[in-house]
């Protein structure tokens, strides 16, 4: 018996109101639980690709998230599945305390209050968010402790499918190395858009990799991370070998 | 964190911990025995500076704190005073009132202000029915200002970095186009906010948050302050 992806990209396109092409015929799937890098240079597309796949920049193609295709009259549904961390954590974090920002999405989608509250805890927990930090005003949050806010902020909708724009941009390496033991330790399916290899090579056992918005390869990370010459084409460049 | 918009000291102290709704009960009891207080004879006054002194004990505020934050206040009542001195009796009086209630005033908002972080007095104030709103709003804007402040600083110190010995009009044309170049940047910012928004569910609405009640003895005494403040202004008024 077939499972169902939890999240399936057939043929997305997109192009920018200048003109420029930003994705061309992506086509991809991800299985329930499972973590897949998203790799490419600066300006290869994979931000626009996240950006589609909650419909907020409308591509042409088809996504289906937890067997719900978006479509007109189905954003909400989708993006209650699929949440996107931003790559910017000050451009997510809106509300003026950190417990009220976590309980705004549960609360939003019609949850009672203390179920609310009790989401935003637990959404808290996973990403090891100390309970003492959840009074606070973002803005008195440091930066791997406003990373980890606004990934438990998306976290308390419960999502199937968890989507991340440059998790490790200006975390230092304990910080990249917390927050990749809150992401192995979460049982949704993540797609960690990133050019940072070394967590690619922790976290995710399989790579997607774009080139001026083309999906250039879908593989093991493992194999693909070996070959140097490749990467290079790539725009990437291969990690040292060590700990991350 | 590079900077924000916030008055608040942390610090631990009876005041500190004491409920933001007893301190804004607390509060406009104050202020309304400041406003009707009178200045002749001196006690009633004396006894709400008295009341104030307490707020200062028990909200562990340094006095020179208070009159750094205050001596704004003392910029707008002392030309008053000044110029009351060829206005004669009447006139010295009245600017003495009134530099006495706007420092009376101003004092203990900076009290409250020092004690209670703006999101939790804010948060308190949406509270009460008819603030709700208005509530909701200040706060949206009291964390996008500081959102915005950190830009600033941030702008600011890229560019002083890179102009450490600009002239006047150099600083003054940095300044205008880092000012125009921030537009920019805060309109592309509050349009990936309002992304974030959307994408968590906003339809148009905010959420409202649990509340949890206020403590009996917190609201005891703020009561009890708002009516000692009251009772000796009015004593003072009206005997």
């Amino acid at each position: 018996m077939d499972i169902a992806p939890a999240l399936s990209v057939e043929e997305l396109s997109y192009t920018y109101p200048g003109g420029g092409r930003a994705l061309d015929q992506v086509s991809f799937s991800l299985a329930a639980g499972e973590r897949v890098a998203l790799l490419g240079a600066n300006g290869a597309g994979k931000s626009t690709l996240l950006w589609c796949l909650v419909g907020v920049l409308r591509a042409s193609g088809k996504v289906v998230v937890g067997g719900t295709e978006l479509a007109r009259g189905a954003e909400a549904e989708v993006r209650r599945k699929l949440g996107l961390a931003f790559s910017e954590p000050d451009d997510q974090l809106f509300m003026p305390t950190v417990s009220r920002d976590l309980s705004f999405g549960p609360l939003a989608a019609g949850d009672a209050p203390e179920e609310s509250l009790r989401k935003a805890h637990a959404a808290a927990g996973q990403v090891a968010l100390a309970e003492d930090l959840l009074a606070r005003p973002p803005h008195e949050l440091s930066s791997g402790e406003k990373r980890r806010a606004a990934l438990a902020a998306v976290l308390a909708l419960e999502p199937e499918v968890l989507a991340l724009d440059e998790p490790t941009n200006s975390l230092d390496a304990p910080g990249r190395a917390a927050l990749a033991e809150a992401l192995l330790g979460l049982p949704c399916a993540q797609l960690i858009a990133t050019h940072n290899l070394d967590f690619v090579r922790r976290l995710c056992p399989r790579s997607l990799v774009l080139v001026e918005g083309k999906l250039v390869a879908d593989e093991q990370t493992a194999s693909l991370l070996l070959d140097r010459g490749r990467l290079a084409d790539y725009g990437l460049l291969a990690p040292e070998k060590g700990p991350t | 964190m590079i900077g924000h918009f916030d008055l608040y000291m942390r610090r631990e102290s009876a005041l500190h911990r004491m409920d933001e709704r007893a301190k804004i009960i607390a509060l406009v009891g104050f202020v309304l025995a400041a406003l009707i207080a009178p200045t002749r004879p001196v006690w009633p006054a004396c006894t709400l500076f008295g009341l104030l002194g307490l707020g200062l004990v028990f909200g562990r505020v340094p006095p020179l704190l208070l009159a750094r934050r205050t001596l704004l206040v003392a910029l707008f009542v002392g030309l008053p005073l000044l110029v009351s001195r060829w206005g004669g009796e009447d006139a010295r009086l009245a600017a003495e009132a009134f530099a006495v209630k706007s420092l009376l005033v101003a004092a203990a908002f900076m009290v409250l202000m020092t004690t209670t972080r703006t999101v939790d007095l804010l948060d308190a104030t949406g509270r009460l029915p008819l603030l709700r709103g208005l509530s909701a709003l200040a706060q949206f804007i009291v964390r996008g200002v500081n959102v915005l402040l950190g830009e600033v600083v941030r702008t600011y110190r890229a560019w002083a970095l890179r102009a450490p010995r600009a002239n006047l009009q150099l600083r003054v044309r940095g300044l205008a186009a880092a000012s125009v170049s921030l537009v920019g940047r805060a309109a592309a910012r509050s349009d990936r906010i309002g992304a974030a928004m959307v994408l968590r569910g906003f339809d148009g609405s905010l959420p409202q948050a649990p509340a949890r009640s206020p403590a009996a003895a917190h609201l005891a005494i703020g009561v009890a302050f708002a009516m000692l403040s009251l009772a000796a202004a009015g004593i003072g008024r009206w005997t």
